[in-house]
């Protein structure tokens, strides 16, 4: 008998009394494909939504409601299996063999877009999923590299762009929330997001809600919501260990050699969890040291985490979750231009700093902590309760200058969703939030906001209608109170050419304190604080459709119109040598968004094209929005065959047509080629990447090179 | 089942896709350039005016064509009031930079007179000498078509 299967029985034992008592249910087996290998498959009750994953060896255990249960047993390019079952509090074994098939196209559900769950055809607005296949497939380590290939998603340097949403801002201010399962996670006091804060093997899906999103979520939801929702806590002892390593080219041209060894980067996380049908809790832990791949661009990282649920009686859960990471990092400041460094005689030096940015380096500590509780009193009422504490800090060592600064962001959030007719949903909440921070730059300050909101879904014969709105008051320091009110009205019509979609709504983002009280010196300008910073606003309009094409064809296309106002943008007045944060510009921002998903040829094989044409305009100035590519394209193709996969991934983003700062430096478009293999029998896996194969130099931010070409292998053992 | 070569099709479309390097390495242009303003006349038989450099100032006539660029670039026509002007020049120091008046005829001594050169500006008297790691610019000096001087003015003797 093999330890695990004892510490199952142990479990078994020790939760039967509890399970009992609860009136529940247990389904447990395992699921193979039709050659006997095993798949990690999902087991979901369809009707509470409740989910389960198979391990490595296919195993799986979800707990259910006795009674008259349909289970839905899926997987990526395999055809899913419902099983009706007529269960008493007791458990049965049911086993599954899953048969290759077209790529399973429906149904996804989804959980930000409406603040509740829903299937993804029945979301009023674009939203891009990423699981954890799609994620485990790609050997990826970070957050926001997960992010930054989802269709109409580009990434400028750690800043997140939704359909061109945010541009560049240099970190200050995101025009996109992040949550962390739903709990706000931008920073207090500077508004942009910490991507490091979550561990990527803590994430099991993502969520980016496209378009504005302020009527449900409020400030920073302004171009879209990027939602991490980390794993569920699976009964029974479970454990996993990943290690990566990597290896970064050396510049591909031997006049920007910049050192005499190859840089590399190694990290190692570890997770653990247990759970019993009333308890469950998991922990991680991990860190990476990293050379980085241009000069002064060492990383070191250290995170802990955990996440703890009760659930003491059913339908009811509470949760407590946190994280902790610090880094200590060099900054690589911009690269080095003729007489700024050993130039070689080159006009510039792309993996080089000026000589006058040596020495700068950031520590940057940040962590939260979030309780839950989730009470499902009757079929017809869900209640939601959240407090949340995000806190920042962090400490950039400068030559002869340093800067500081702790924030914090605390939040509360009530929240009820009601179905009081069969086609209709109602959610109703009220959330408050108190950001503060103290900085030598920012001083001390705070911004409270305090919001309700409404939203209610109806169907008229197949038709579903959406309209809700939400109101926020905001004041800073104690001050008058700003009212902002965010409506959103939308549509679903399924037909026989696929599901039409519409919506309008209105988004805004509140001026992040630093960008309200920011003092400070740049480049020999002077930044001055600007109080009286409003909000700024947008309009955004979506159609959009999703059809099934021939069983192996899936589309999502949609046009998208955003209208912004008062759009919050650094003002130089060479004059005064000053610089301070206005509301100056009126921004125009449209496109095609179109993704393709199919499983030509054979059901191993799995390609995706993701299509965003964007036409943005700076209105104020008559032209082009800077940092916004015209066009962004991403091919994907994947090839399983029993234990091994390969794949790839190209990603062209069009040249800027305007960028700030150096509008005359040379810029190309970027074309990124990553290539992928991989291997998993039993609890091993090994991955391996080749990020940006064909060593593509360039870069989207001004002066700050691009990733070049990195060889990564990754190992996970499951438990 | 067995991979066939054409489920690899998309990413060898993809490597056709890619249609330029990316950046690349982008040497400075190393030159000379300034702004040279003529004076007098332009004398009858004028050919050619050009700017020229000396890595080390001529001491014999064997030194006398060891200027760059190499063949010279006249500057335009007309020969009159302000001009600017840059010349490709390898990084290094230069001891002479001096502008040379050709009558018509084939490049030999007998045709060419100095027409002026770029000064030292802490001793005007003297020429100034231009360190080049890029582009130097802000050479700039008079050419005087009222004060020519033959090749045997720096490298004797002269002729009778």
């Amino acid at each position: 008998m093999s330890g695990r299967v004892a510490v199952a029985l142990l479990v078994t034992q020790l939760g039967a009394p509890a399970l009992a008592a609860q009136r529940t249910a247990v389904v447990y087996g395992s699921i193979r494909d039709s050659g006997g290998q095993p798949l990690r498959a999902t087991v979901t009750d369809v009707a509470s939504g409740l989910r389960s994953f198979a391990d490595n060896q296919g195993r799986y255990r979800l707990s259910v409601a006795p009674g008259v249960t349909v289970v839905r047993v899926a997987h990526i390019g395999y055809a899913p299996v419902f099983d009706t079952l007529t269960l008493a509090t007791d458990s049965v074994e049911r086993n599954y063999f899953l048969r290759p098939s077209a790529v399973e196209l429906q149904p996804y559900v989804v959980i930000t877009a409406a603040k509740r769950s829903q299937l993804l055809d029945q979301a009023v607005t674009s939203v891009a999923v990423l699981e954890q296949p799609d994620i485990a497939r790609r050997a990826i380590t970070t957050v926001d590299e997960a992010v930054d290939k989802a269709p109409g998603v580009q990434f400028l340097n750690g800043q997140v762009n939704i359909r061109g949403s945010t541009g560049y801002v240099q970190g200050l201010g995101s025009r996109v929330l992040l949550l962390v399962d739903g709990v706000p996670a931008n920073q207090g006091d500077r508004g942009g997001i910490n991507w490091d804060l979550l561990p990527l093997d803590r994430v099991e899906r993502v969520e980016v809600v496209k378009g504005a999103g302020s009527s449900l979520y409020g400030s920073a939801a302004l171009g879209g919501v990027v939602n991490l929702i980390t794993r569920e806590i699976p009964p029974g002892f479970h454990a996993r260990v990943r290690a990566t390593g990597s290896l970064f080219g050396n510049p591909p041209q031997d006049v920007w050699r910049f050192r005499d060894y190859t840089g590399a980067r190694e990290g190692i996380d570890v997770t653990g969890s247990y759970g019993t049908a009333m308890f469950r809790g998991s922990y991680s832990a991990g860190g990476w040291h990293s050379d980085g791949y241009r000069e002064q661009d060492r990383q070191d990282h250290w995170q802990i985490g955990g996440k703890g649920e009760w659930r003491p009686a059913p339908g009811t859960v509470v949760t407590g979750s946190g994280s902790w990471a610090s880094d200590q990092y060099q900054v690589p400041l911009r690269w080095c231009v003729r007489g700024g460094c050993d130039d070689r005689g080159q006009a510039y030096q792309p993996f080089r700093i000026d000589t006058s940015g040596l020495g700068s380096h950031t520590r940057s500590d940040k962590g939260y902590l979030t309780a839950t509780l989730d009470r499902a009193p009757s079929p017809r009422v869900a209640l939601h309760a959240r407090a949340s504490w995000l806190r920042t800090h962090f400490i950039d060592f400068q030559p002869g200058n340093n800067d500081a600064g702790v924030a914090n962001r605390l939040g509360a959030e009530l929240r009820g969703h009601l179905a009081p007719a069969p086609a209709q949903d109602v959610t109703v909440g009220a959330e408050a939030a108190r950001s503060d921070v103290t900085s030598d730059i920012f001083g001390s300050h705070s911004q409270t906001e305090l919001a309700a909101y409404g939203e209610s879904e109806r169907g008229l014969g197949p038709t579903r209608l959406t309209a809700g709105a939400r109101i926020d008051y905001l004041a800073v320091d104690g001050g008058s109170l700003t009212a902002v009110l965010s409506p959103r009205v939308g549509g679903v019509l399924p037909t026989a050419r696929g599901a039409w979609r519409v919506s309008i709504g209105r988004g805004f983002r509140a001026p992040s304190l630093a960008e309200r009280f920011v003092s400070t010196t740049v480049s020999g300008l002077t930044v001055i604080p600007n109080p009286s910073l409003t909000p700024e606003t947008a309009w955004s309009f979506e159609l959009g459709n999703a059809t099934r094409w021939s069983g192996v064809v899936r589309s999502d296309a949609a046009l998208f119109w955003t209208e912004a106002y008062d759009l919050i943008e650094p003002h130089v007045d060479l004059n005064s040598s000053e610089i301070q944060f206005r509301n100056v510009a009126r921004a125009r921002l449209a496109g095609l968004d179109l993704a393709l998903d199919a499983s030509p040829l054979t059901p191993r094989l799995t390609t995706s094209l993701a299509y965003t044409f964007l036409y943005s305009r700076d209105l104020a100035l008559d032209s082009a929005l800077a940092f916004r590519p015209t066009h962004l394209l991403t091919l994907t193709a994947d090839y399983h065959w029993r234990a091994w996969g390969v794949g790839g991934d190209f990603r062209y983003s069009s040249r800027f047509g305007r960028v700030e700062l150096y509008p005359d430096d040379p810029r190309v478009d970027a074309e990124v080629l990553d290539l992928r293999a991989s291997w998993e029998q039993g609890p091993l896996a090994a991955r391996i990447l080749l990020t940006n194969a064909l060593d593509y130099i360039y870069n989207l931010v001004p002066r700050t090179l691009a990733p070049v070409r990195t060889l990564s292998v990754t190992l996970t053992w499951t438990y | 089942m067995r991979a066939r070569p054409s489920h690899l099709v998309p990413l060898a479309l993809v490597s056709v896709l890619r249609c330029d390097q990316g950046l690349q390495p982008m040497p400075l242009a190393t030159s000379i350039a300034g702004t040279v303003t003529f004076a007098g006349a332009e004398p009858a038989g004028t050919e050619d005016v050009f700017v020229v450099a000396f890595r080390s100032f001529p001491k014999t006539t064997a030194d006398l064509y060891s200027f760059v660029p190499f063949p010279p670039q006249s500057l335009p026509r007309p020969f009159t009031g302000s001009l600017s002007y840059a010349i490709a020049v390898p990084s290094g120091r230069y001891e002479w930079v001096v502008a040379v008046w050709k009558q018509q005829g084939s490049l030999v001594e007998a045709n060419l007179r100095e027409a002026g050169f770029y000064h030292d500006p802490a001793n005007p008297t003297q020429p100034g000498v231009v360190v080049v790691n890029g582009p130097a610019d802000g050479i700039d000096f008079v050419i005087d078509f009222d004060n020519l001087h033959p090749v045997c003015t720096y490298i004797p003797p002269c002729p009778p």
